[in-house]
């Protein structure tokens, strides 16, 4: 088991450096001088020289480069272009607002999205399953942000239920947490149904009945629990997605969380800002892998047992 | 009478020849008249009429794509600033936007960009991945733990967020959105095929070719790509939805197709600031979006039943 | 015929009793009946063998009788009596108080009956906590137990082991202890030794007739093996498509086969003790339970068939030497003679 959990983390590492040497190389390769962005256009030569050697820029890239992983690995991730303020501070000042949208949406997309499944599952053939499944699959094929701006024109516009925009209230996230959790919910519920339906026609389950034991129980203790692998599996690679689909809901409401910050850098072309945001949610993203990876071994002791040794 | 313990079955299964009597539900599979692998996925893929009727769709949208300027009833970048923000009406079906251009026709010219962008950038994906995934698979080594560490960095990355990386660099325009969406999704082609190409490479028929002194390439390509033609098909079918969704959402923050060529994305973008008055004007592209997504979803759904039931999630 | 009425008599004392079970699987095709009209009898620390190949409903009797049948099949109909109550009739919660408490099953497949990602020892307490209202502690006590009666080795540490970590010996060895740990009064054995080898059959066998010895539980052995049935049973039921065509005692039936089906399985043994060159087999196949011949079901493989098999055989009781015995053949019917 630790040995599995070591390995696991050294190739996060490798993993990690990649993307810092991926997302280097692509705000290295845009087109455009960034001094150039950043200062007046009357600008003299003289100063744009002495900002551009103040940057580090007349440096070799492969300088810069290293620079740059020596500095990310230290939290420095430099400096807004327009803003002045360190990228780190921004970031760490906005991922509260998206941690709590990306949570709700979370929770929400796993209550509904497991417990749809099973039901829908539990049910099949019926007029349930048949309601789930449909839905579910109009869910995967909705656009994020279109589903963001019809909450908003319907429940927030029309009928005035929620704030259409900003933090203002806990309210504020209603509306956002739905628009963002809608697709996952249905993409995990099309999984919990898949895969308990393979559960349930297992010897085992037969066995738990044979033990007399309660539907309920059967359900949730023998089968729901064989059942989460693939569901932690998606839950887990879909949660970078559910961050990088934060970007579009929280810019139709309006949000100040890191996708916001990441539309607008793009919108300003403020590079700092833009590198410390991309590498910010790969890093997430890559690290949650990693997490999901690990609670296998806990949820599965097959694997425990198989890579562990 | 003996009093050991037998594990085979021979009392009984010998006198039957080891035909198992089939159940019910084998009774109809066996009764199945069976003619041919295709014929029989073709079979398989038609029994569902939620697949037949989204391959209709399909069909519908392709033809909307190809002869749009047949079939669009307007120009779609001829304005009329008089007629503008109009609702629905018998001379404009959806409407007219902002600058007075028909809706309808804006969206019909809209699925020439969803469409090709769905099938262009799943070809690009399609070419890299099963290239180095074969390559990776076969050869193994050194080869197949650099292109596995690849595809492992390049799938770090939430899907939007690289596309929108690699659009900031190359900057907006259909081409790039090509190139952008398949630079995004070979990861998938090619580590299913990598591992396809592993497990195809051990048989015996594949020992025998290398033994008979047959080229890398020519085992490749012959042998061992045709096996993985099903599982190929079934992924670009639905890979297909994916990308145009994120060529949707590129659209929408600026970053894909750019005004004037109609796109849905850039069209809902434009639409929101006349949400409050003019909500139809945001909706009607976003249900040409779902529509064609959830076509492409329920077909691609229906192929994979049919050819590859393995790769069901 | 005189055995009729000691028949009866058995009935009275009889644990379990089956009358005439019916149950359907519903397909595109229609109906199929995978059980038609099954009744037997099973008395106190008693063990009957079901025998017969694979398909011939008797896997289908055991779940019928547990109420385990899942969709598409169904009970049609019939009584399942135990304890003076008709099993058909309980209320789904009244059922699961009989299930794995009075009556509990072995299942044929030890690799995939015991759920992967739970222990041994809490799928053993789980049961002990839901039918002897046990603590935590003590069921967990109890399992250790339970896991040295089986002769698990080193029961105390392989409590907290996971299936995979067990050989397919040891899971059945689980899956008895698990089975037995209420002390139940009927112990159905689903095939619990197909998937085992050949050395482990037998310890499996033996443990089983061991146990039943102790609890003095009734033991319902379903195999096709009938080396199974040779070393175990007191009684044999011959199944075939879906209904019992001979049953007696182990003796009556392996000695004297009356039913030209048993006679046919008997002959297809290889036997060390005889010379002979080939093993004889019954021609034909199995039929498909969709579609079932007319009459006798074996009589498109039957050597001594005639017209009157056409119609449908009725159960005939038949001399036993050492008990009570039927059989459902015309052979033994008085028409046979003028057919």
């Amino acid at each position: 088991m630790a040995t599995y959990i070591l390995k696991r983390l050294l190739q996060t590492v490798i993993v990690l450096w990649g993307v810092s040497l991926v997302t280097f190389v692509l705000m290295n390769v845009v087109p455009g001088d960034p001094v150039l962005l950043m200062l007046e256009k009357r600008a003299t030569p003289e100063a744009v020289e002495r900002i551009r050697h103040e940057m580090g820029l007349d440096r070799p890239k492969t300088t810069q480069y290293f620079d740059f992983v020596s500095k990310a690995a230290r939290l420095d991730l430099g400096r807004s272009y327009f803003t002045k303020e360190p990228v780190m501070t921004a970031l760490t000042r906005r991922f509260g607002v998206t941690l709590r949208l990306a949570s709700s949406a979370y929770a929400i997309a796993l209550l509904l999205g497991i417990s749809a499944g099973v039901a829908s599952a539990l049910q099949r053939g019926g007029a349930f399953d048949s309601l789930v499944r449909g839905g579910a699959v109009i869910g995967i094929s909705a656009p994020v942000f279109w589903v963001a701006i019809i909450l908003q024109m319907s429940f927030g516009l029309r009928l005035g239920w929620f704030p259409i925009s900003g933090i203002r209230s806990d309210w504020s996230f209603v509306l956002p947490a739905i628009a963002l959790g809608i697709r996952y919910m249905a993409s995990i519920s099309r999984v919990t149904r898949t895969s308990m339906l393979e559960v349930i026609s297992q010897d085992y389950i037969r066995t738990a009945r044979a033990k007399g034991l309660a539907e309920r129980v059967v359900i949730l203790k023998h089968a729901l629990k064989n059942a989460l692998i693939p569901i932690i599996t998606l839950a887990g690679s879909e949660l970078g997605n559910l961050l990088a689909g934060s970007m579009l809901t929280e810019w139709v409401f309006a949000i100040p969380g890191i996708g916001k910050l990441m539309v607008d850098s793009i919108l300003m072309r403020d590079l700092p800002m833009l590198q410390g945001t991309v590498l910010y949610i790969a890093v997430v993203f890559v690290l949650s892998n990693l997490t999901v990876d690990i609670s296998y071994a806990f949820i599965d002791p097959r694997i425990r047992y198989l890579k562990g040794d | 009478m003996s009093d050991t313990v037998r594990k085979d079955s021979a009392p009984l299964s010998g006198l039957t020849g080891e035909q198992e009597p089939k159940f019910p539900e084998q009774v109809d599979g066996s009764s199945r008249k069976s003619g041919g692998f295709l014929a029989d996925s073709a079979e398989r893929l038609f029994e569902n009429r939620l697949v037949v009727a989204s391959a209709v769709v399909l069909l519908v949208l392709s033809i909307l794509a190809v002869f749009a300027p047949l079939l669009a009833p307007y120009d779609p970048a001829g304005q009329v600033l008089s007629d503008s923000l109009q609702g629905p009406r018998a001379n404009h079906l959806l409407g007219t936007d902002e600058m007075g251009r028909d809706i309808l026709s804006r969206i019909i010219y809209g699925t020439r960009i969803s469409l090709s962008v769905g099938i262009v950038s799943q070809l690009i994906a399609c070419v890299i991945g099963v290239l180095l995934g074969s390559i990776a698979g076969f050869y193994g080594g050194l080869t197949d733990t650099v292109i596995s560490r690849s595809i492992e960095i390049f799938s770090a990355f939430p899907e939007l967020l690289f596309a929108i990386g690699i659009m900031f660099v190359l900057g907006p325009g259909v081409i790039n959105v090509f190139i952008a969406l398949g630079l995004l999704s070979w990861t998938s082609y090619a580590r299913l095929v990598r591992g396809q190409v592993m497990q195809l490479r051990e048989m015996e028929y594949t020992q025998a070719c290398i033994v008979c002194g047959g080229s890398n390439a020519r085992i490749i390509v012959r042998h061992l790509l045709p096996n993985c033609f099903s599982t190929i098909i079934v992924l670009v079918t639905l890979g297909i939805p994916g990308a145009i969704l994120t060529e949707a959402s590129l659209s929408y923050i600026g970053l894909g197709v750019q005004p004037p060529t109609a796109s849905w994305g850039q069209m809902i973008s434009t639409a929101q600031q006349y949400i409050s008055f003019y909500p139809f004007y945001s909706i009607a592209p976003g249900v040409a979006i779902i529509i064609t997504v959830l076509a492409f979803n329920i077909f691609g759904d229906g192929l994979r039943d049919a050819l590859d039931p393995r790769l069901r999630v | 015929m005189a055995e009729t009425g000691e028949l009866a008599g058995r009935r009275e004392s009889a644990l379990l009793e089956v009358r005439g079970l019916r149950t359907n699987f519903n397909t595109k095709h229609g109906s199929v009946r995978a059980v038609d009209d099954i009744s037997f009898s099973m008395a106190r620390g008693e063990t009957v063998g079901i025998v017969g190949e694979s398909g011939c409903g008797k896997s289908v009797t055991a779940l019928s009788i547990m109420r385990l049948i899942s969709e598409p099949g169904r009970v049609e109909g019939g009584e399942v009596l135990f304890g003076g109550r008709d099993l058909l009739k309980l209320s789904q919660s009244e059922m699961r108080k009989i299930r794995g408490n009075k009556i509990a099953m072995i299942f044929q497949e030890p690799m995939t009956s015991l759920n992967p990602v739970l222990t041994v020892g809490s799928q053993i307490s789980e049961v002990l906590r839901l039918h002897e209202r046990l603590n935590r502690r003590d069921a967990a006590a109890r399992a250790v137990e339970m896991l040295s009666v089986v002769n698990i080795p080193a029961p105390e540490k392989r409590v907290h082991e996971y299936p995979h970590q067990l050989s397919g010996g040891m899971r059945q060895r689980v899956m008895i202890a698990m089975a037995l740990c209420c002390k139940p009064d009927v112990l159905i054995c689903d095939e619990p030794t197909t998937a085992l080898d050949v050395t482990i059959q037998a310890q499996i066998i033996s443990l089983i007739e061991d146990l039943k010895d102790k609890t003095g539980a009734a033991v319902m052995m379903i195999t096709h093996d009938l080396g199974v049935i040779s070393g175990i049973s007191d009684r044999v039921i011959v199944m075939y498509s879906g209904r019992i065509i001979e049953e007696g005692t182990k003796m009556d039936v392996l000695t004297n086969p009356l039913h030209p089906y048993t006679e046919g399985l008997l002959n297809a043994i290889p036997r060390i003790d005889l010379d002979c060159d080939e093993l004889k087999v019954i021609p034909g196949m199995v039929p498909n339970p969709a579609f079932l011949p007319e009459g006798c079901h074996f009589r498109p493989r039957c050597a001594d068939a005639r017209g009157i098999c056409l119609k449908e055989p009725q159960p005939v009781a038949a001399a036993g030497n050492t008990g009570p015995r039927t059989v459902r053949c015309w052979k033994y019917l008085p028409d046979w003679r003028s057919a």
